[in-house]
């Protein structure tokens, strides 16, 4: 089954290979993952899209809750969260299939972002089955190139993963 | 808090300044390039040093000396190849929990990443094997790093924590302020137990027909032996250990059945077998000590108490999981027994018969050898190696003179070659204690060289050492699991351990019949180095497996 995880980490080298290794070493693919800054200086925010049996990846999640990078991990679904994808999509257009793309990625909620030498690029942010539906309306006309960037989650309402830190002091 | 604390000083001495403040009074270490500027400040220092003959037995050492005083043992190597034979001994303390600190030489930062000459990277290589681990970038650093590490190292769970440092970062100057204050946000370990939980534990016990008691090594950790003693008490249960809770409670408890798993005695198995529900004391479920998942849980209900969340219903699905401390917990579910269930308790009196001893003592035997030393009841710390002796000590020492947390063996990455140096650092943590080493002939070959490290600073050990020529374990394996072909498990009687001893600047005496073993025993024990007790083992008895099926 598939889970979405944030965790939210120290921008420290090496805590994507720390926590990369707790996933691989229990036999987990990572489907997706995005990572990038917050608003909490020196704090970044990992979301894995993974699949796997339940059990064995709420024990990864509990591994991942250990290492003293990891500041606070939580699990997303679409009922507790706004589940958001990004993709771009080159696609090859004609005098004849211009209007119909262009009309079907307004459709889909998404953009064309640039024009050059009979492509178009076009960009989605959207919920991964719309996005997947463009991707197969947009299949017949030839997609050159595609890429998508996982899912990035955020909880509805007042939960929120970036709450105040609680310091734990070592000595002083 | 005196601002005059403060004051510029190079890398290595601020390193040195710190360890002090954490209280390091020995190092297992061995020099190198890269930690040389670190040994400049050590000479003349009140930091005693134990230079090893390989670095892996600094490690083992300084788990040794964790296990034994239950303090953060330290180690340290210089870069390369000195970090990465840190390793074995690493994952080991890492297995079992057990708190120590090593520190890494690095190359210096410009050459970092550049394949160096001894360049490895030692923190990428233990993330896998260490609590925490971090490089030391600027001299700066160094303070709340190594605070941080020796805070880690105990807290919750205990582990090993690595530092690595390049050379020049020992070199710079910064300035040196003990008082900083060093705080974690990532790291906060639950101590006290959930009350809801412990309150339905309560009442799942205050029901229970049979219940059992298995203590694992957290127990140990934890120094939670009185109230685990109580708890047995209040409901008249048996406790059996596993592997590493072995010690965990006396011997002569009356309620104390043994070891179960694998090799398990069979009075703990049966007590397993009987039992409704099984409250587990730090113990993680191994698959040595539980074998089939599946037949252990359908078996009784579970209250599993562990202080890693992580470890909770990891192997075995749980009815009642309580994350903490196992002493805080147990006195918190003692407490409550006695006040919520006092009259539907009626304790159990103590199970009748005698430990398993093992009966067989006119040949020359591993259990045999193990079964004599055991009934002299010394007042010793005993580590072992591992094999088929490891597993028999488990079993059959069972010397009321064995102290609390003080049978010493690694059980979860079962690293043939801990026990020589491991002895040494539990001898250098307790110097008023005997230390008495029972190892095989695979395994004392494996550090062997440690003699050395034992006769340049006069660290006594007793060693029992079963030489079988055989690797006894393999072995064993082979006999039942390979229609006893056998390969690659044999020596040739080409090694005089006695003499290896000598040539190392110590003693032993070589033992042929068991008639002759209490004599060399008792030899041993009145040296004042360490003796080697080698015993000529004729048979090759197999230890039985247990299961839960049957």
């Amino acid at each position: 089954m598939q889970k979405i995880i944030s965790i939210l980490v120290e921008d420290k080298p090496g805590v994507l290979m720390r926590i990369a290794g707790l996933f691989y070493r229990r036999g987990f693919n990572i489907d997706a993952l995005s990572v990038g800054n917050t608003e909490i200086p020196g704090k970044s925010r990992f979301t894995i899209t993974v699949n796997g049996d339940e059990a064995v990846l709420e024990q990864v999640r509990k591994q991942v809750q250990k290492l003293v990078n990891v500041h606070r991990t939580a699990e997303h679904d679409m009922d507790n969260s706004q589940l958001r994808e990004y993709a771009l999509i080159k696609i090859h257009f004609t005098e004849g299939t211009k209007t119909e793309i262009l009309h079907l990625v307004d459709f889909f909620g998404g953009r064309v972002i640039d024009i050059f030498e009979g492509t178009a690029i076009v960009e989605i942010a959207e919920e991964q089955s719309r996005i997947d539906l463009l991707f197969a309306r947009l299949e017949p006309y030839g997609i050159l190139e595609s890429l998508r960037t996982g899912k990035v989650s955020m909880f509805r309402g007042n939960r929120s993963l970036n709450q105040p830190p609680k310091l734990i002091k070592v000595s002083g | 808090m005196s601002p005059k604390r403060k004051k510029r000083m190079t890398g290595a001495r601020i390193l040195y300044n710190v360890l002090m403040e954490e209280g390091v009074d020995v190092i297992f270490g061995y020099p190198g390039g890269a930690n040389l500027p670190f040994y400049d400040v050590l000479c003349d220092s009140n930091i005693r040093h134990i230079l090893v003959r390989h670095e892996q037995a600094a490690a083992h050492m300084a788990d040794g000396y964790a296990r034994a005083s239950g303090r953060v043992g330290v180690c340290l190597a210089t870069s390369g190849p000195g970090a990465t034979n840190l390793v074995t001994g690493i994952a080991t303390a890492y297995l079992d929990s057990s708190p120590i600190v090593a520190i890494t030489g690095q190359v210096e930062r410009r050459f970092i990443g550049t394949d160096a000459f001894q360049e490895v990277d030692i923190v990428g290589i233990t993330i896998p094997i260490t609590k925490h681990n971090q490089h030391i970038m600027t001299a700066g650093e160094i303070v709340p790093a190594v605070k941080t590490a020796f805070w880690l190292a105990k807290a919750g769970r205990p582990g090993p924590v690595l530092l690595d440092i390049p050379r020049d970062v020992l070199l710079e100057e910064a300035v040196y302020d003990p008082d900083v204050v060093v705080t974690l946000e990532g790291y906060n370990p639950i101590i006290s137990g959930h009350s809801g939980q412990i309150k339905r534990a309560a009442k799942l016990l205050s029901g229970a027909k049979n219940p059992v008691i298995v203590a694992g090594g957290g127990v140990i950790r934890s120094g939670a032996t009185d109230e685990l003693i109580r708890l047995s008490q209040l409901l008249g249960a048996p406790v059996l250990t596993t592997l590493m809770g072995k010690s965990a409670v006396p011997p002569d408890y009356p309620y104390y059945l043994g070891m179960i798993g694998m090799h398990g005695t069979s009075r703990a198995m049966e007590a397993v077998k009987r039992a409704d529900v099984i409250v587990a004391a730090g113990a993680r479920f191994g698959d040595r000590a539980v074998l089939s998942y599946d037949a252990f849980e359908k078996m009784a209900k579970f209250i599993q108490i562990d202080i890693d969340p992580a470890e909770i219903e990891k192997t075995v699905e749980v009815d009642i999981p309580i994350v903490g401390d196992a002493g805080k917990i147990l006195e918190e579910l003692n407490n409550r027994l006695e006040k919520d269930h006092a009259n539907d308790i009626t304790a159990k009196p103590p199970p009748t018969g005698e430990l398993e001893r093992y009966e067989q003592t006119e040949t020359m035997g591993i259990p045999a050898a193990i079964e004599l030393l055991s009934k002299k009841n010394l007042d010793a710390v005993v580590t072992t190696d591992v094999g088929r002796h490891q597993i028999w000590a488990a079993k059959y020492y069972q010397s009321t003179g064995l102290d609390t947390g003080m049978f010493i063996t690694s059980g979860g990455l079962g690293t043939m070659g801990f026990g020589l140096p491991a002895s040494l650092g539990a001898k250098v943590a307790r110097p008023d204690k005997r230390v008495i080493l029972i190892t095989g002939d695979g395994s004392f070959m494996m550090n062997i060289q440690e003699l050395a490290t034992s006769s340049h600073y006069d660290l006594p050990v007793l060693v029992l050492l079963m030489n079988d020529h055989h690797l006894g374990m393999i072995r064993q394996l082979q006999d039942a699991f390979y229609d006893a072909k056998y390969m690659a498990c044999e020596f040739p009687e080409n090694v005089d351990f006695v003499a290896a001893a000598r040539a190392m600047g110590l003693d032993g005496r070589r033992v042929t019949s068991i008639d002759q073993l209490d004599d060399a025993i008792e030899e041993g024990l009145r040296s004042k180095h360490t003796f080697v007790v080698e015993c000529l083992i004729d048979s090759q008895e197999n230890i039985p497996y247990r299961t839960y099926e049957d």
